[in-house]
């Protein structure tokens, strides 16, 4: 079986892609790996469960179906986040300069896999 | 300043903010009402409710079931280890009304004062993960009494 923490290492050493974190709905990191360390992760994980929380919302209020990828673009990076199964959420940090629809198909292509090792 | 509130009032206030958080943040408002365990503590430590003795299961068992009785959120609060869950019976629950009136609109109980005082002091004092995985009223119970399951992990 392969490790969570494996295929988040994967991910990360992709050209511009800074951070792959995994947490659960109630804002609990699962795992994570990121290039830069000095960063409050439970705080973070809080952060990520309540923005795809919001970004659901926003879909349903909207009538725009299931959420299936959300996206922050921000003056120095890209946040881009996905849910894997019911409980976990996945946010991947990308410099601008990283090709968005490479990280997109970087992340669908390993989503089984993580959710597998989940 | 008056000192005494009617706690209808007060889960008059509660369901509304409770309501917004769920509207906004979906299925993810534990996850924000977990990052309020904290302040929660700090806030009851003022009051001179000091957690800080708690470094076993029993002793949080104890210390929250007494100052929820203390304090008038319960007539009553008994936990229990089983595996990884906590399970408490809770008798004549002072926010009964308030779980109710939010379940009947498909929000789920994120916001239990006894959860989340239960999940503050497994994390800060117990170093566990805890999460809220049921609230219910006790089969057979009169109105108030209710059945918390935390886990552990």
């Amino acid at each position: 079986m392969v490790i969570l923490n494996e295929l988040l290492n994967e991910l990360t050493k992709l050209e511009g892609i800074n951070a792959a974190v995994v947490v659960n709905r109630d804002g609990f990191m699962i795992d994570g790996v990121m290039r830069e360390s000095a960063i409050d992760m439970e705080y973070m994980a809080a952060i990520i469960s309540a923005g795809i929380g919001s970004s659901e919302q926003m879909a349903r209020k909207l009538e725009l179906g299931a959420l299936n990828l959300s996206m922050v673009e921000c003056e120095k990076g890209v946040v881009v986040v996905v849910q894997i199964g019911d409980d976990a959420i996945m946010a991947v940090v990308a410099d601008l300069e990283a090709k968005l629809g490479n990280v997109r198909y970087q992340i669908k292509k390993r989503l089984s896999d993580i959710m597998d090792a989940l | 300043m008056s000192r005494s509130v009617d706690t209808r009032a007060v889960q008059g206030v509660l369901y509304g903010v409770y309501k917004a958080l769920y509207k906004i943040a979906g299925d993810s408002a534990s996850a924000v009402m977990r990052q309020a365990a904290p302040d929660i503590l700090l806030e009851l430590g003022k009051l001179g409710v000091s957690f800080d003795c708690v470094d076993d299961v029993d002793k949080l068992s104890n210390k929250i079931g007494e100052t929820m009785e203390k304090t008038g959120m319960c007539d009553k609060m008994e936990m229990k280890l089983e595996g990884d869950r906590l399970k408490a019976n809770i008798t004549n629950c002072a926010f009964f009304d308030l779980t109710m009136h939010l379940k009947e609109d498909n929000i789920p109980p994120f916001g239990c004062p006894f959860a989340a005082l239960t999940i503050a002091i497994a994390e800060k004092n117990l170093g566990k993960k805890a999460r809220l995985v049921n609230l219910e009223p006790t089969p057979g119970g009169k109105p108030g009494d209710t059945q918390l399951e935390v886990q552990l992990f």
